[in-house]
């Protein structure tokens, strides 16, 4: 699955240094290892109790990581690599259990971060972070194909409400609508229907034609850097159009 | 879904409750719109105006179970969908012990984690997402429809 | 010097010092890195949600004690007593009063020698929790156990120093030994959590507060 083989200590250790930040530091000194995050944990449970699922593991092994920075090898990597991706969707639930308040999310985020500097993500977050970096938006769709659905969506919409828009680009409006890129690509009926809702309510809005991808797998991904390129692509669309709100698909 | 809360708080927008009144819902709590957004009150809000007969999970709000499409884990896809199914046994059992027929959830991960749900674990659920609910119950002006009535 | 004297002299010193020094260098170390690097607690930071979040733990007002209430109960014992009784017994009041005139109130000793008991008791209630049930095994290293003896062996000695049991001047060195070796590790260890539970509460009671979600 992972993108390059290979494993490069050198670059590793880096990045273990660049992600030390305090809060890790002190979540991973004081863990009591109480147990407490065990049956918080949707993983453990649906594994009918498999104590390696429960939050508390997954937080060992990423101050392994920090701890052992040295002597990780490419085998370590590979099953670190397969916890932080495939057994935490950081959801956080653990972190209110914790009595410590311990963000499980946060260290997975860490550990995701330093299967990144190895180049070893899911292919398909990849293509995401590299269509979000190409295209703006998680799924390759291009300025001209999202148009295109926008003007298709407000069609089929007029034949119901022959007063409806989807007003594009329109500056200083009230609201600006983004939406999640798998909706044009999967469910352009969503559009529409957000549309009759802002029509009906009599609502001053408009889509953008930059930045409407309200998404970031980047950060899932926990490449950073990406995460940050993509909200503030969000904002820019924002700024540029001098909207009051912007609101987010469901 | 602040929005839509507000329209309806406002009475700007108007909807026919009786569409699905014959319907048991529930209602998913995405991580990251409930308990990492803090907008799980909007949610009920809107589902006072638009179900009759509605069953809360158990925990729901802020403490929900994730339903194991977070974190990226949709899109991922490959040899972590088995993961994801695995994970989202808890969310499945809770969904069917509410008895319900509709599950409301207005984020697309847990919307397209909750439809593979629905076939592996045999729910036999409708998924459902405020707005495709909406395009239903929404009472709509007569001056406002179109002349020609066409079905679709 | 004799091995009590050095014990109860410079060694006491010694302890105490690391003990305090390290808590505080801790907390600076903290502080800093934080500064540069965790600039969202200072973006969101929040009197409400730092101290909703410290209350809900200090009290056991959280949905963990509503799940788990004979953990809770026996954690909040434990650590009342493990902090309560070395503070107030007597016989620790009386070495604060010859050493610096100073003096407090303390708990009558029937009662410091039962919450003695209790705590340990407590003490083993963890060790075998860790033993036994299987998610807390899978957390559990030998510095877990070590930690656990080290906290508990001052009472142990205590205990048995209080009754007179074995040879009261080996058993008196031994308390003095293992409540400074504690004392010399807490900076150290996950001990430091009397301390460091505050800023963790602190930090992720904000987090979540900023979300409008409770963290507890």
């Amino acid at each position: 699955m992972a993108e390059k083989a290979g494993f490069d200590p050198q670059v590793f250790k880096k990045a273990v240094e660049e992600k030390t930040n305090a809060r890790l530091k002190m979540w991973l000194e004081i863990c009591a290892h109480c147990g407490l995050c065990a049956d918080t944990c949707h993983f453990y449970l649906a594994a009918d109790g498999d104590p390696k699922l429960i939050p508390a593991v997954k937080g060992k092994k990423v101050l392994e990581a920090f701890k052992k920075k040295d002597k990780i090898d490419e085998k370590w990597m590979e099953d670190f690599y397969w916890t932080v991706y495939g057994e935490c969707t950081m959801c956080r639930r653990c972190t209110m259990f914790c009595p410590f308040g311990i963000d499980i999310a946060t260290i997975t985020s860490t550990g995701r971060g330093l299967c990144v500097s190895q180049g070893k993500v899911p292919k398909n977050l990849v293509k995401t972070i590299e269509s979000y970096y190409e295209h703006g938006n998680q799924m390759e769709i291009t300025e001209e194909d999202w148009v295109d659905t926008l003007q298709w969506m407000e069609e089929e919409l007029q034949e119901e409400l022959p007063g409806a828009t989807i007003p594009i680009d329109k500056k200083g409006a009230n609201v600006l609508y983004t939406v999640n890129a798998r909706e044009p690509k999967f469910y352009p009926m969503d559009i529409s229907q957000a549309a009759m809702v802002f029509y009906l309510a009599g609502e001053d809005w408009t889509m953008s034609t930059k930045g409407w991808d309200d998404t970031n797998l980047a950060m899932f991904a926990g490449d950073l850097k990406a995460a940050g390129y993509v909200s503030q692509l969000v904002r820019d669309a924002a700024e540029e159009l001098e909207v009051k709100r912007v609101a987010i698909t469901e | 879904m602040t929005l839509f809360a507000e329209y309806l708080r406002e009475g700007r927008l108007k909807l026919d409750k009786s569409v699905f009144a014959d319907e048991r819902c529930t209602y998913q709590d995405p991580c990251n719109v409930s308990r990492n957004g803090g907008c799980g009150r909007d949610a009920r809000e809107i589902i006072k105006y638009l179900c009759e007969d509605f069953k809360e999970m158990e925990p729901h709000g802020d403490y929900n179970f994730c339903c194991g499409g977070g974190g990226g884990a949709i899109p991922m896809a490959g040899a972590f969908r088995e993961r994801r199914i695995r994970s989202g046994k808890v969310k499945a059992e809770q969904i069917r012990a509410t008895g319900a027929s509709i599950c409301i959830t207005p984020c697309h991960n847990c919307y397209d984690q909750i439809r593979d749900l629905n076939k592996e674990y045999e729910l036999g659920i409708k998924v459902l997402s405020f707005k495709e609910m909406f395009e239903e119950a929404l009472i709509v002006p007569e001056e406002l429809k179109a002349k020609d009535e066409d079905e679709e | 010097m004799s091995l009590y004297e050095l014990l109860r002299g410079p060694l006491l010193w010694l302890a105490f010092g690391v003990f305090v020094g390290g808590m505080v260098v801790r907390v600076v170390l903290f502080v800093q890195l934080s500064q540069k690097k965790d600039k969202p607690i200072y973006r969101f930071f929040s009197w409400k949600w730092l101290w909703l979040s410290i209350l809900h733990w200090i009290i056991p007002l959280n949905e963990t004690a509503k799940k788990n209430p004979i953990v809770t109960f026996v954690g909040f014992v434990f650590h009342f007593c493990l902090i309560v009784t070395p503070l107030f017994l007597l016989a620790h009041a009386v070495l604060w009063y010859e050493s610096w005139e100073i003096s407090w109130w303390s708990l009558p000793e029937t009662v410091a020698d039962y919450m003695t008991l209790i705590t340990i008791g407590c003490g083993l209630f963890f060790a075998v929790r860790r033993v036994v049930l299987p998610h807390v095994r899978i957390v559990t290293n030998a510095a877990d156990y070590i930690l656990l003896a080290v906290t508990l062996a001052p009472f142990i000695t205590g205990y048995l120093a209080y009754h007179q049991y074995f040879d009261y001047q080996t058993v008196i060195i031994l308390h003095m030994f293992f409540g400074e070796l504690m004392l010399v590790v807490i900076p150290f260890t996950k001990l430091s959590h009397f301390l460091m539970f505050f800023f963790s509460r602190a930090v992720t009671g904000m987090e979540f507060g900023r979300r409008s979600a409770p963290s507890w």
